[in-house]
Order: structure tokens, then sequence, then C-alpha cells
């Protein structure tokens, strides 16, 4: 903390002389007589308090929120010198909001007091909350201590998790139970077809009805359920934020949907973040795994980088064979898609939801920039075909106009009429 | 004239945020008190004690602008500890008269000790000016 005298004991101190010299110089002692009561708070300034100390902690009644919720907050002031007027700052960021409204209050020697506010977390993130600033002034206001009280806490937000009811379905599954109808054909729910009774099929597999038609015993065929690999490739290389609201925080909230979606239905996830710093998760199943990548989700952020990534410096326990990748970009950092492509060129199942960053370009309504705009809007078109004639699925999501429902449901028409050959 | 410019000042002072004219003020207000040489209807050291105050104030005035949510009793204290100091300078200002008016005899001695006085009052604001310009005590 940094102590401070105020400037009229300089301009005090500045007067007396003035006067004192003036005094003896025309012989006029009431000149001196003006002088006294400025050299009196003077000294009385200087001498007469004992020096500022002030303490203090920030501390919330949790540690976890999910964003949009409030945290009780309480700051503790402990006055350790001077009895003092205390000034409070509470703590504020762009995503931690509270009343920006100072506290004054009187603080006693070796008294403490709390001021309980409310902080609204905005955002999901790691958030440096604090420390409030605090400023005393002694009695007569004559010096300043002015700073930081104690140390800042860290407040987790979690972003709040939509309920997805349709999701992509992988054009390959592992052969491992889960809740998807796979492709394949064997033991299942779901009919398939119908062949010839083989040695060692079970009785109860005979379609009756097709065997008397037929003379010959046929059996029912099925698609079992399996699991699959999901990867959820986040582009953090750039985003498209106005107004509080960017792609990084709509890929955040998707990637948090999707990957409870398909963890409940008992399938493998797996996060890439993919951006100035390399992240990931590798593919699990169960509840932890959603705590785990939410977890690094939260922690996620655009980091400014120029060094050149590509998918070689992955990790290949991280990208199982039969995995479906499912990008969320703006498609805004070549790397990105590049990334994407080579994924594709590798044999991958790609679909790309592109977080349209058009809906956060403040200039989107200038008369001036409707030709940059329209020249940009014509090149992510092409880009968007470039995709499209791989096989790769590229559905425009405008967050937050629209829900990635739409675009997931997209992506899956796109793949019910143009699916990519599978890798041989 | 003077008195006019002096609440000028002050007011500009006041308006604009700005401390740098109080002194100012108050240097013009101590002037209408000494230039004329007749009698005064305000003893020096009340007056003193007036200036003081109304420095007080504007300093004040200028402390409190930043808004805020203030619980009861915390202007009260600096309120007191002004009106001590200012009513503790009238008595302090008229034994300085008085000390003016004793009849001593010239001396060596207590011319050394006036002398010492005032290197003493010039060292107090040497060290006031090694304040850095922010206001900042040096360590």
């Amino acid at each position: 903390m940094t102590l401070s005298a105020s400037p009229r004991l300089q301009a005090y101190a500045a007067l007396a002389a003035i006067a004192l010299v003036a005094a003896l110089a025309a012989g006029r002692p009431e000149l001196a007589a003006l002088a006294t009561p400025f050299l009196l708070l003077v000294a009385v300034g200087l001498v007469g308090s004992a020096p500022l100390a002030l303490e203090g902690t920030l501390r919330f009644d949790r540690e976890r929120v999910l964003e949009g919720q409030r945290v009780r907050a309480i700051v503790t002031v402990a006055n350790r010198g001077a009895p003092a007027r205390v000034e409070l700052h509470l703590p504020t960021t762009a995503r931690l909001h509270t009343d920006p409204t100072p506290v004054a209050f009187w603080l006693p020697r070796g008294e403490k007091r709390e001021i309980p506010f409310v902080l609204a977390v905005t955002r999901w993130g790691v958030h440096d909350a604090g420390p409030a600033v605090a400023r005393a002034r002694d009695r007569l206001g004559v010096f300043a201590l002015e700073g930081r009280l104690g140390e800042s806490r860290e407040l987790r937000a979690y972003p709040s998790v939509q309920r997805l009811r349709r999701l992509i379905a992988p054009l390959r599954t592992r052969p491992v139970l889960g809740s998807q109808v796979s492709r394949e054909r064997g033991e299942g729910i779901e009919f398939a077809d119908l062949r010839p009774l083989v040695p060692g099929d079970r009785v109860r597999r005979i379609n009756w009805r097709a065997t008397s038609r037929r003379r010959v015993p046929y059996v029912n065929v099925q698609h079992p359920e399996h699991s699959t690999d999901v990867v959820l490739f986040l582009d953090t290389f750039a985003e498209a934020e106005h107004a509080d609201e960017g792609t990084l925080d709509a890929a955040v909230h998707a990637a948090a949907a999707l990957a409870s979606a398909y963890l409940a239905r008992r399938d493998r996830v797996a996060l890439v973040s993919f951006g100035g710093v390399l992240s990931w998760l590798t593919p699990t199943a169960g509840p932890r795994q959603l705590y785990s990548i939410v977890e690094a989700l939260i922690a996620s952020d655009v980091r400014l980088s120029y060094a050149w990534k590509d998918v070689t410096q992955l990790p290949r326990r991280l990208l199982p064979a039969r995995a479906l990748v499912l990008a969320l970009s703006p498609l805004l950092d070549a790397r990105g898609v590049d990334a994407l492509l080579d994924l594709r060129a590798r044999g991958y199942d790609v679909a790309v939801v592109e977080i349209s960053p058009v809906a956060h370009t403040p200039a989107a309504d200038a008369a001036s920039y409707r030709l940059p705009l329209r020249l940009w809007r014509l090149q992510r078109d092409a880009l968007h075909a470039r995709f499209e004639t791989l096989g790769v699925p590229v559905a425009r999501w405008e967050y937050p106009r629209t829900s990635i429902e739409l675009a997931l449901e997209e992506v899956t028409t796109f793949r019910r009429h143009a699916r990519p050959a599978p890798r041989v | 004239m003077g008195a006019a410019l002096a609440t000028l000042l002050l007011l500009l002072a006041l308006t604009a945020g700005r401390s740098a004219a109080i002194p100012f003020a108050v240097l013009l207000l101590g002037a209408i008190y000494v230039i004329p040489d007749d009698d005064r209807a305000i003893a020096a050291p009340i007056y003193g004690g007036g200036l003081l105050l109304i420095a007080e104030l504007a300093y004040w005035s200028l402390d409190e602008r930043v808004r805020g949510r203030v619980h009861p009793g915390v202007a009260a204290r600096r309120l007191f500890a002004i009106l001590a100091v200012t009513a503790a300078a009238i008595p302090a200002g008229a034994l300085v008269l008085l000390a003016a008016e004793a009849d001593l005899a010239r001396s060596p001695a207590l011319t050394a000790v006036g002398a010492a006085a005032i290197v003493a009052c010039l060292g107090l604001l040497a060290a006031l000016a090694r304040l850095r310009g922010d206001g900042t005590l040096p360590r």
C-alpha cells in the first residue's frame, strides 16, 4: 500500500513561510498570527497521529458458480494503525459485476469491519476477483494510505449446459455396447435385414413369417447398439467478439452441451483446444469426463500466436480411427481450417459447426463496409464449398440468434444426402 | 475587489476540482487583511483561524468529490478535528501577538533563537517539498 500526504500540507507550509518572512521583513506581527493556524495544522498533522495501517481479505460464500448466478462476498478490513476513514472500492471487472459505488466508513484502531456485497458472474471462465482497493485517511485527512487489500481470489464460473435432443450420428462406431445404432449388422434391437439361417443362429431369431413364405428358414438381422468416439475440436486461434458475446462463448457453450449429451449416451468424448495454446483430453466415457471437459473449457482462451500448428502435434491416442471429429470453429484462422482439411484427408469423419463471426462484426451494418463484407462473405462461401467437396458438412450457426440444434440438424441433413466414402 | 477575486478563485477550485487555486485565495484574503494599516474589526488570531477554516472546508469538499455510500458519523469526526485545530489556533495566534508585544532587549542569543526558528520553518518546508510529485512519502 502507498502512503501519501495531502497536497495541502505543502500549501500550508508555504503560506506560513511567506507570512513569517513578510512579518519579519515588514515588522508586522499580525502576519505571524495569521500564519500560526496553518503551522499548527501542519504540526498536528505530521506529529499528532500514528501511522496508518490496513489489512484486508476477500472471501466468497462459494468458489464455483454457474454463469449468470450471484455470489455473496465479504471484504474484511482490519485497522492496525491510527483511526481512519476508510473508503472501500469493491472489486469489479468486465465479467464480474457489483455496485461500483465506494463505501466509506470510520474504523477505529484495532477494529475490523466486514462489508458484504453481491457479485454477479456474467460469463463463464476462471476469474480473478479482487482484491478490493481501499483508501484510508487519518482524522484530519492529512495522510492517505491507498492500495489493494490482500490477494485476489479465484472464482470458477461454469457455462450453462443446454440439453440437446438431437445429435450428429457418427458414420462408424466402436464395437462396445452403447446407445448409438450402428450401421453394422449383428445383434441388437433395430431391425436391419433378413438372411437365410446358418448353423449357429439362435432359433428365437427366426422370422417365421418370412420362413413360411419362402419355405426356407430366414432369420432377422439387427443393427447392434454401439458406442462411439467423439472428438470435440475447438478452434481457439481467433475469435470474433462484440458486445461481450463472441464465437468462443458459443464454442464453449456448444462443446459443454455436446459433451454432456454424448457422454449421457455412453460414448467416449475427447476435447482438443487447437489454438495458440494446444491442450487436449483423451477420449473417456463417464460423468467424470464431463467435469474434466468443463474444467478444461472454462480455462480455454484465445491467445495470439504466430506458431504454425498442425494435427501431427496431437497424440495418436487422441484421435481414434473411428472417431467423429466435431469441429466448433469460426473458420477465421488458416491453421484451424488446414487442420480440419488434414483430418479429413486422413480419413476421419469430420463435421464442422461454423460459428458465424459475421453476427459479431460491428461493421456489419455500415454502408462503407458493404463491399469488403460482401467479398469476405464470398470467401467464406468458397471455403464452405471446399469443405463440402471433400464430404465435410459445414453448418453455419448464427449464435446467439439460433440454437445449435439447427446447425446439428443441418449437418445430419447434409450427411443423409451426401455421405462421404468410409475410409478403406 | 480582492474579496471578490478570492471568492472567484475558491469557486474555480471547487467547480474544476483543482486544489491549486485554494492557497492563492487564502493568500489574497490574508493580503486584504494586512495591507490596510488602520484599525481592524476582527483580531488577527480570529481572522487566521477563519482563513484556516475556509481552506480546510475547501480541501474537504474536494476530497469528497468521489460519490459513495458514506456510513453515519464519518464526516463528524473530521469536522470536530478541524474545529478543534481552529479553536486551538486562536489562542496560539494571540500568544504570538503577545510575544511580539513583549519588551525584550535585543541580544545575540535572541537573534540566534529567531534565526533558528526561521531555519526550522524552512527545514519543515524543505521536508514537505521532498514529497514526490504524486504526494507519496519517500521511503
